[in-house]
């Protein structure tokens, strides 16, 4: 199935990707930013940033909530700029973390909605309340998540 | 594999150094060196 999704642009870097969410409260401004944290084991993670990105003041807000009943088109569309980001990127492991707890239980909800899907192309780790990363599974919590190209 | 290849735009703002972001980065960093890194089998 085609899940609908946004056209975005790019950085020049690959590292940030922009796109627009049009629905009953206008257009609204997404930006993507992927932050390379460190490398272990031959292994690059970058952490994965989102959020509101106002043009004119070009702040980045990852707490707002537009509430633009397009939840599952944004999703789809961060999952792509992950798959265009990996394309650059093939040995990049991507740190998925909400800004508030509560976004990350919606990154967690998109994933298991979406998994068979996402399965195919990205190997997608919880990290525990522990700390430990394990084989993603519905219906468990995670602190984060851990996403890379199979 | 489907072609998903947005279009570059040169002139988008570097955000690469927003100070928000570079602490939020850093509480990340902070978590996969405390946590999580060191329990991954090599």
């Amino acid at each position: 199935m085609l899940l609908e999704r946004y056209t975005y642009k790019i950085g020049a870097n690959y590292l940030q990707y922009r796109f627009d969410s049009e629905g009953p409260r206008g257009k609204i401004g997404k930006m993507v930013l992927y932050t390379y944290l460190t490398t272990w084991d031959g292994i690059s993670y970058y952490n994965l940033g989102f959020g509101d990105y106002d043009d004119v003041t070009g702040r980045l807000n990852d707490l707002a909530v537009s509430d633009n009943g397009d939840r599952d088109k944004i999703l789809m569309t961060v999952a792509l700029t992950a798959l265009e980001f990996t394309s650059q990127f093939p040995d990049a492991m991507i740190v998925i973390r909400g800004s508030t707890s509560s976004r990350t239980r919606l990154y967690q909800m998109g994933i298991a909605r979406n998994y068979r899907e996402i399965a195919q192309i990205f190997d997608i780790q919880g990290v525990t309340m522990e700390g430990e990363s394990v084989p993603f599974r519905k219906g468990e919590n995670y602190r984060s998540f851990l996403a890379s190209r199979k | 594999m489907r072609k998903v290849k947005g279009e570059i735009d040169p002139n988008m703002p570097d955000l690469s150094n927003d100070p928000y972001f570079v602490e939020k980065a850093e509480s990340s960093r902070e978590m996969l060196m405390k946590y999580v890194l060191p329990k991954i089998r090599k």
